[in-house]
């Protein structure tokens, strides 16, 4: 039987056991590297900044206490990951730009299969950080609002306000590029 | 009852999927982990190997005979020996004793 989360966190708290660590990181990789390529639109910066979150996630497991779960923890590290790397362009827009110009090269050089992926990246791209990050948390790492609060650190009712507009803009966005499409 | 907003809310999770079935698991991803964290020592190991250490050297300093019957054939050890002090030898070989099994413990598969 798979050992839970919190045994292989025992684990690696009690005696560092980097094999333990492994566990988690092939049990969560898939849902941090998903939430960072929705958030940044860009596949090898995820990957890079989901590595830093999971390095730090092991540096840090000393401190998860065990209230919430590990999912929402790891979460929580993977976003401020984020955030940090926002903010070393010195703002989220540049930062952006940044992505998207990521994302440009990419889509030349690889074949990846990008149809409505590209799509949703693209509408993703127009909502706010705010916005982005809480419609990402629910509707990618299916998160509950009272989960995407405690990843992000904002009350309830401001995740749920921002869920709506983002929400919003998203089915603005969807729905005129199938208009276009028919 | 399904609202407008439910519509759009299913269609939004079913894009989401799809566009996370993507993203696939990848062996190398948790290496590169793995390899990485071998140069990550845990701050609770450092404090329990300190304590350690420190422990050991401080009870070996106690043992004032233990080092008494050593003798060495080697003239440069010898001078090393009487040098140093036998008993901080001794406490010095304790301390990276335990230093060692609280490096090597960590790294061993439960």
């Amino acid at each position: 039987m798979a050992a839970q989360d919190l045994e292989l966190v025992g684990l690696v708290v009690a005696t560092g056991d980097r094999h333990a660590f492994g566990v988690l990181v092939e049990r969560y990789q898939i849902l941090v590297r998903a939430m960072l390529t929705r958030m940044t639109g860009n596949h090898a910066l995820a990957d890079d900044l989901a590595q830093d979150a999971f390095i730090k996630a092991y540096r840090k497991i000393g401190t998860f206490t065990g209230q919430g779960s590990f999912k929402s923890w790891l979460c929580r590290i993977a976003y401020t990951e984020f955030l940090q790397a926002a903010r070393k362009r010195k703002s989220a827009e540049a930062a952006m730009e940044r992505y998207k110009a990521h994302e440009e090269v990419e889509t030349r050089e690889t074949n990846w299969d990008t149809g409505d992926a590209m799509d949703l990246d693209r509408a993703l791209a127009q909502l706010s950080e705010v916005e982005r990050t809480v419609i990402v948390l629910c509707f990618s790492s299916g998160m509950s609002h009272p989960e995407a609060a405690a990843v992000t650190g904002l009350p309830l009712g401001t995740v749920k306000s921002h869920i709506m507009r983002g929400k919003a803009k998203m089915r603005a966005l969807l729905e005129d590029k199938e208009a276009v499409k028919a | 009852m399904m609202t407008y907003d439910d519509g759009f809310d299913a269609r939004l999770s079913a894009a989401f999927e799809k566009a996370d079935a993507e993203i696939t698991p990848d062996i190398r991803f948790t290496q590169r982990i793995e390899s990485r964290l071998g140069s990550v020592m845990n701050p609770r190991t450092m404090v329990l190997g300190g304590a350690g250490a420190s422990g050991s050297a401080l009870a070996a300093t106690q043992l004032e005979n233990l080092a008494d019957g050593v003798v060495f054939n080697n003239p440069i050890l010898t001078q090393v020996f009487d040098m140093i002090g036998g008993q901080s030898i001794v406490a010095i070989v304790f301390a990276l004793m335990a230093a060692t099994f609280v490096y090597i413990l960590p790294g061993r598969r439960a």
